[in-house]
């Protein structure tokens, strides 16, 4: 951008001015005061400010008239030309025009729109007003600040930086302009190299490329074709398989239906099977029952012969039985006609009177022996009674001396536990006793060790005190040495050090070292004395002698002279001597007071009397101290008489008691405390008490015991002469005769028994013997009626039997000639043999009816149908299948996935290949961005070469910011900011960076007066510099001092040499109000 | 010797592969080449018939390029007194609109002797003492023992009876609808020799039997899992209806190679091989440094070619999703950047954790590639 012609009216102090600018350098000059500020703020004002802002107030002019105006035209780039024109005041208007050749301008924007397209032409980063929050007053950004140089604020550039700025433009376009400067060779042709890798694949959108030559269109249609050949294979292959499968699924079917037709020929094969088996086993078991009927006929004449000879045999048996028993009925009817003839000859016999005496006389042999009897057995009965009466009493007596022998057992075992009892009691009494001596062995060693605490603590409390009084008393003491001598304060001591110090530092002034040269013509007698010392008297001969002294030096020649030499000026002995008068009266009287000789003295005097005063401080602060502990000490001395009592109790509780042997004891115990000891104590009483307890118990148990015990022992006694008196008349034991008279009683009463069922025998036999024969006659003659009928019978059955033998003798002669014609083995192997066969031939398991076979003949045929149905598709999917493709359309499909897989992994890698292209490609300007990004570093270096270039090499590298803050100046190896080098410096550096950014830029540049603090040859170089970049940039320069920026020639020419060096006189531009 | 035979299979003439058309090419000319080579050797064993058993096109409408160079091989020979039998088999099945079709400009080049099998009872007597039957498939899969259809050998007939028929020799569920050819066949049908074809590999089907059946298999392989492949049969018959000799004669000339390289010293080693008629498919396996890296693929495209220059390999693919870049230590590389490219770096570096680390690996070496060729 370059300006072409400003106009301005009624602005500030300029009531006109109209100025037409040249490429190049454009110096302006005039004298102060004549409005050459006001110009630069009417540009600013032009092409910043809208123009109804209220800081245009500040534009109104001096004299009151007009509205101020601003008119500016100006070039953006080639046949691009601008003309804005701003009033300001209480009509505020604005106007932009545009032209192409600076003669026709045609209306761009007028009012609120014209501040926004100027800012968008500037790119200055001040933002449109309406956007971002401007703020109030002219606005301003790094650019604005940077090329409208604003005379009184030459440094501004430092402290300003692109991030401040109200929009990005001015970022922007220095990024843009920037970027280029900071390309390196080596990355441009990388990423040339790399733009042209994606640019085979990619459009400039990042699209993929569809031309001919696209490696994508390429690599799709291989995919394409590869795609369709795998599907084309794929539909031929699951044709295939879709037929195969069902192939495989008739096959299943076809084997199902073989299966069923299996299943259905074997059942109907069984079913015929069974079938013909029953037939033939009908047909078989009709001829064995044939057969078997015959031999059963022949088997029953067989057996009606051996029956007949059977029944023959058993006739013939009869028959000899029959007589047997003809025989014994013969001898039964003999022997009962005895028997009767006997029962006839009883009777009467009985009917007669000798057997009535008989019976009689045996009666009464029985009675008289009963009689006897029933004597001895009534004395054996009175011996027995007695007998039992001794018995009961020797069991009694047994019994009560068994008592007897319990309740002695007894009181053995009481009195036994009485002493037990009372053997634990001592016992218990005696442990008592002992942990008794031991808690007072205890209780007197805790009061002895209370004691002595007590004697202990009241020894300590004594040393406390007098520690205590020792320091008072120490303190005390310092405090009366201290006292004997005045000290100075620390303010008057210091006082005197400064004034000691002045003295020294005046009289080093005197320390110039002297020299004296002596050359004596004769011999002489010299004391000399240096710097105040001593003085040493030396016989001089007439050789030289050289004396040296730093201050003083006297010289006393004997008989010639006194010499003095002093060192230093006359001002300095002055004030030493003024000095050393001070310190004479000053130090004197403190010297004194304080009893020193020097300040040495005085100050180690001081600094001892600070110790003490410390040491005394420390030593109150320790008696305080040691009084505190003595207050937070116990009042020992009360209770010393406390436990001294305490003590002398428990003496007299040990009375005589061995210590040693309590200690022992205690120790053995594990008894420490009283308290141990009353835990022992405690159940030490209870056992004692219980023990008592059963003691009384047992006693009052033993009493009523032993009481029992005399009673029962009494009882026994008496029993027992009773029954020795009882038992003295006997002359064998009792024991042995009691068995005796039992035995004697049992035979007696046996005896008697027997007799009274032998009288009863008679008696019965007296009543029942003429009733009993004459029923034994009858019965003897029944007998022998009963056996005449049975000799009867057996007559009878004998002639029976003798007829049945004949009649079966004929019968089995009739039938051994019929069984004689019959084959009875034959017969017999006939039925074995059909029975073998019908055995040969399995029982079928169910009866198979001719519905069930036919059946099962129609289950066969439907399975047979079935399958070939099964079988038809079968061959009709083959024939399907053979147009299909087989096993070649699979191989082909497995080949064309192949295919596939590899088209897609060369599309893949092709992929991976391009996009890693791309994306190196955007990393690159990713990272390019950022390098650019930092402008700092891509300006910096031209900034920093040309000031070392002015500075001769004094600053090193001019540090800024990614945002062209200014970050510092490279000095003395460190980074220095510019706020610490001089005004001059800092302007120089700011119209070096100004002109820098404006070559960067290629924009107009307006300097106003910057360089008012530097030097001729600073200004020497940087005219030159200015006058470099005007070369390529418009640079308009404000000033009151022309010469600086033209030569005698320009700057009456008013146009350089150098076409593009120009100058105007504003004297002659300007009209002020 | 009664007679000699040479039997072949499985040529594949027109062939498609899925590799580039100049690859396609090279493979599917090779097989032509092939078929010239077995051609020869029945020249040098000068045997009396050639049999080919099937699947001599990939397809039976082969385009003209695929059938017309055959009859150009048998046009160069006069073999009246050698016969020559070509077979449909299930790829190049006898269909109406076949290159078999009696009208078929294939068929009108043939040479006399060279007969093709469009009969099911094709029957040829190669001498007094031998006879050939044949049938060919007529469609592309058949359920049906082609084999079986040959006829039995009938009473005193003493010659040496041959079988030509193309199928397969086992009857496994994916396969049963494919020409199933029963093991035993031949004793069955009364053969000396069956001659079949199908099967990729070289394999006579029961070693032990008195009348072989054999799989001459394919003469140059069709893909990487084929083994025993480049083989044709040369069959001697001796007199006396003793067992026939079959020799195993190697026809080919590429070899199929799936190759695996963990170092670049491996990728180094083959690259110094013959590969000029192997068709390599490389997976490489192997962590390498970026200079490393550089040099593999310098290696592959020397294997592959360039569009400047042929490859050293005859047909070459390559699987790099196991080339690793190591970028662990790239510290050396980054000093040699000027440093919007160290920016560059870091930034690419810092992708590689992310789900674009394949193309920042890629990105980082052509980064690499671009300094070595632009920034020295």
């Amino acid at each position: 951008m370059k300006f072409l012609v400003l106009k301005v009216e009624h602005f500030r102090c300029v009531r006109q001015a109209e100025l037409h600018f040249s490429e190049g350098l454009n110096v302006l000059y005039g004298p102060n005061d004549l409005g050459k500020s006001s110009l630069a703020e009417a540009i600013r004002a032009v092409l910043l400010l809208q123009q109804t802002s209220t800081h245009a107030a500040e534009f109104l002019p001096w004299d009151g008239g007009g509205a101020p105006q601003v008119e500016l035209t100006f070039e953006t780039e080639a046949q691009r030309i601008w003309r804005v024109r701003k009033t300001f005041g209480e009509l505020p208007s604005a106007f932009l025009e545009e032209s192409r050749n600076g003669l026709d301008f045609q209306l761009a924007a007028r009012g609120r729109d014209v501040q926004g397209r100027v800012s968008e032409l500037l790119q200055w980063g001040v933002g449109s007003p309406g956007g971002r929050s401007r703020p109030r007053g002219m606005p301003s950004s790094f650019l604005s600040t940077a090329l409208l140089a604003d005379q009184d604020r030459v440094a501004a550039i430092f402290d300003q930086e692109l991030s401040e700025d109200l929009d990005e433009s001015g970022k922007r376009w220095l990024t843009e302009a920037l970027e280029a400067m900071a390309e390196d060779p080596v990355f441009k042709a990388v990423l040339q190299r790399v733009q042209d890798k994606v640019d085979e694949a990619f459009s400039a959108t990042g699209r993929r490329r569809t031309g001919k030559n696209s490696p994508w269109v390429q690599i799709r249609a291989q995919l394409k074709a590869a795609q369709e050949y795998q599907n084309h294979c794929a539909e031929e292959s699951n044709k295939t398989k879709a037929i195969e499968l069902e192939i495989h699924e008739l096959r299943e079917q076809q084997v199902e239906k073989q299966e069923k037709l299996e299943q259905a020929k074997q059942i109907l094969q069984q079913i015929e099977e069974s079938h013909q088996q029953t037939e033939k086993r009908h047909e078989i078991s009709a001829r064995l029952s044939a057969k078997v009927a015959e031999l059963n006929h022949v088997n029953e004449s067989f057996q009606a012969l051996e029956n007949a000879q059977t029944e023959l045999v058993t006739c013939s048996a009869q028959i000899e039985d029959c007589r047997e028993a003809l025989k014994a009925a013969e001898d039964r009817l003999n022997k009962a006609k005895e028997e009767e003839s006997a029962q006839q000859e009883k009777l009467r016999r009985l009917e007669s009177g000798d057997h009535a005496k008989e019976v009689l006389l045996q009666k009464g042999n029985f009675e008289k022996r009963k009689a006897e009897l029933d004597r001895d057995l009534a004395e054996t009965n009175s011996k027995l009674e007695h007998l039992e009466s001794i018995k009961q009493s020797h069991d009694g007596l047994e019994s009560l001396g068994a008592e007897v022998d319990e309740l002695a057992t007894a009181v053995d075992q009481l009195k036994g536990r009485e002493r037990e009892l009372l053997k634990t009691s001592d016992t218990l009494k005696r442990q008592e006793e002992e942990l008794l001596a031991v808690k007072s062995f205890i209780r007197w060693q805790s009061a002895k060790r209370e004691f002595e605490e007590a004697e202990q603590g009241l020894k300590q409390l004594s040393e406390l005190r007098e520690e205590a009084q020792q320091k008072r008393d120490e303190a005390q003491q310092i405090l009366i040495n201290d006292s004997a001598v005045s000290l100075p304060s620390t303010e008057k001591l210091a006082a005197l050090e400064r004034l000691h110090q002045e003295l020294q530092l005046a009289s080093a002034g005197l320390d110039v070292g002297l020299s004296v040269d002596i050359k004596p013509k004769r011999r002489l007698s010299v004391a000399v004395s240096s710097d105040g010392a001593e003085s040493v008297r030396q016989e001089l001969e007439e050789s030289p002698v050289k004396i040296s002294a730093a201050r003083t030096l006297e010289l006393d020649i004997e008989d010639v002279a006194e010499i003095q030499v002093l060192g230093g000026s006359e001002d300095v002995r002055k004030r030493v001597e003024e000095l050393e008068g001070r310190w004479q009266s000053q130090s004197e009287t403190v010297f004194r007071a304080a009893g020193v000789n020097s300040l040495e003295e005085l100050q180690r005097a001081v600094h001892a009397a600070n110790t003490n005063s410390e040491k005394v401080k420390e030593l109150n602060q320790a008696a305080g101290q040691l009084d505190q502990r003595i207050a937070d000490l116990p009042d020992w001395q009360a209770r010393i008489a406390e436990r001294r009592q305490d003590l002398t109790q428990a003496e007299s509780d040990l009375e005589d008691q061995d210590r040693s042997a309590l200690q022992s004891l205690a120790r053995e115990s594990g008894l420490g405390t009283e308290t141990d000891v009353e835990d022992r104590l405690t159940p030490l009483g209870e056992e004692r008490s219980r023990c008592s307890e059963e003691s009384r118990q047992v006693e009052r148990e033993l009493a009523g015991q032993e009481t029992a015990l005399t009673e029962h022992r009494k009882r026994f006694r008496e029993a027992k002469e009773g029954l020795d008196k009882a038992t003295d008349k006997f002359d064998r034991p009792w024991q042995q005769l009691l068995p005796e008279l039992e035995a004697v009683r049992e035979n007696a009463e046996s005896e008697i028994k027997r007799i009274d069922e032998q009288l009863m025998a008679i008696a019965t036999e007296e009543d029942s013997a003429l009733p009993e024969s004459r029923e034994a006659l009858n019965a003897a003659e029944q007998s022998r009626a009963e056996a005449e009928r049975l000799h009867k019978e057996a007559g009878q059955k004998l002639q029976g039997a003798e007829l049945k033998q004949a009649t079966l003798r004929g019968e089995i002669e009739q039938r051994l000639e019929a069984t004689a014609k019959l084959d009875r083995e034959a017969a017999s192997k006939q039925v074995q043999d059909i029975q073998a066969e019908l055995d040969a031939v399995p029982e079928p398991a169910q009866e198979i009816s001719d519905e069930l076979l036919e059946r099962a003949k129609g289950m066969v045929e439907a399975a047979s149908t079935e399958l070939e149905g099964v079988e038809e598709n079968i061959q009709a999917k083959r024939g399907a299948l053979e147009q299909v493709g087989g096993s070649v359309a699979k191989e082909r499909e497995e080949l064309a996935e192949e295919e596939l897989t590899r088209a897609q992994e060369q599309e893949h890698e092709m992929e991976v290949d391009y996009e890693a292209w791309q994306l190196l490609r955007d990393t690159l300007r990713e990272a390019e961005q950022d390098e650019g990004g930092h402008l700092g570093r891509a300006l910096a270096e031209p900034i920093a070469a040309r000031f070392g270039n002015l500075t001769k090499g004094r600053y090193g590298a001019f540090a800024l910011g990614p945002g062209l803050g200014t970050e510092g100046l490279g000095a003395a190896g460190d980074i220095r900011h510019v706020s610490s080098l001089s005004v001059g410096t800092r302007e120089q550096l700011s119209t070096v960076f100004r002109l820098a950014l404006a070559e960067e830029l290629g924009t107009a540049l307006v300097l106003d007066d910057q360089l008012t603090q530097s030097d001729t040859e600073r200004m020497g170089w940087l005219g030159n510099y200015i006058r470099e970049v005007a070369g390529k940039i418009q640079v308009i320069v404000l000033t009151c001092r022309p010469d600086e920026y033209l030569s005698a020639n320009e700057e009456e020419a008013g146009a350089g040499a150098e076409t593009h060096v120009s100058s105007q006189d504003l004297l002659n531009v300007i009209e002020r109000s | 010797m009664a007679l000699k035979i040479l039997h072949t299979a499985d040529w594949h003439l027109g062939r498609r592969f899925g590799f580039s058309d100049e690859d396609n090419l090279k493979l599917s000319r090779a097989r032509l080449d092939a078929v010239e080579r077995i051609l020869g050797v029945a020249e040098s064993y000068a045997v009396d018939a050639v049999l080919c058993a099937g699947d001599l096109f990939d397809d039976s409408a082969p385009t003209e390029d695929w059938w017309r160079g055959l009859p150009k091989l048998f046009q160069s020979r006069s073999w009246e007194s050698r016969p020559v039998f070509l077979l449909p088999g299930n790829h190049d099945a006898l269909l109406p609109n076949s290159v078999w079709a009696p009208d078929h400009p294939f068929r009108r080049e043939l040479p006399s002797w060279v007969h093709v099998i469009d009969r099911d009872d094709f029957e040829f007597e190669l001498s007094d003492e031998a006879v050939l039957y044949a049938v060919p498939c007529r469609s592309r899969a058949g359920a049906e023992d082609p084999a079986l259809r040959l006829p039995n050998r009938q009473p005193h007939d003493e010659r040496i009876r041959i079988g030509l028929v193309h199928g397969q020799t086992f009857d496994i569920k994916d396969h049963q609808t494919n020409f199933p050819i029963s093991a035993d066949a031949a004793a069955q049908r009364g053969l000396n020799y069956l001659a079949i074809g199908d099967t990729h590999a070289f394999r006579e089907v029961q070693p032990s039997a008195q009348a072989p059946t054999v799989y001459p298999g394919t003469p140059e392989a069709t893909n990487f899992k084929e083994t025993d492949t480049g083989f044709v049969a040369v069959v001697f018959f001796p007199r006396g209806g003793r067992k026939p000799l079959v020799n195993k004669e190697s026809v080919s000339r590429w070899s199929w190679r799936a190759e695996c390289c963990s170092s670049l010293q491996e990728l180094e080693d083959l690259s110094r091989q013959d590969l000029q008629t192997s068709v390599v498919r490389l997976a490489l396996e192997m962590d390498v440094s970026l200079p490393q890296l550089d040099r593999a693929e310098a290696i592959l495209r020397e294997l592959k070619g360039t569009e400047a220059a042929h490859g050293r390999a005859g047909v070459f693919e390559v699987d790099r999703s196991g080339l690793k870049l190591n970028t662990s230590n790239l510290d050396e590389f980054a000093q040699e950047l000027p440093d919007v490219l160290q920016t560059t770096l870091e930034r690419l570096q810092s992708l590689q954790q992310g789900e674009r680390a394949a193309v920042a690996e890629r990105a980082i070496y052509h980064l690499y590639r671009s300094f070595q060729e632009e920034g020295r």
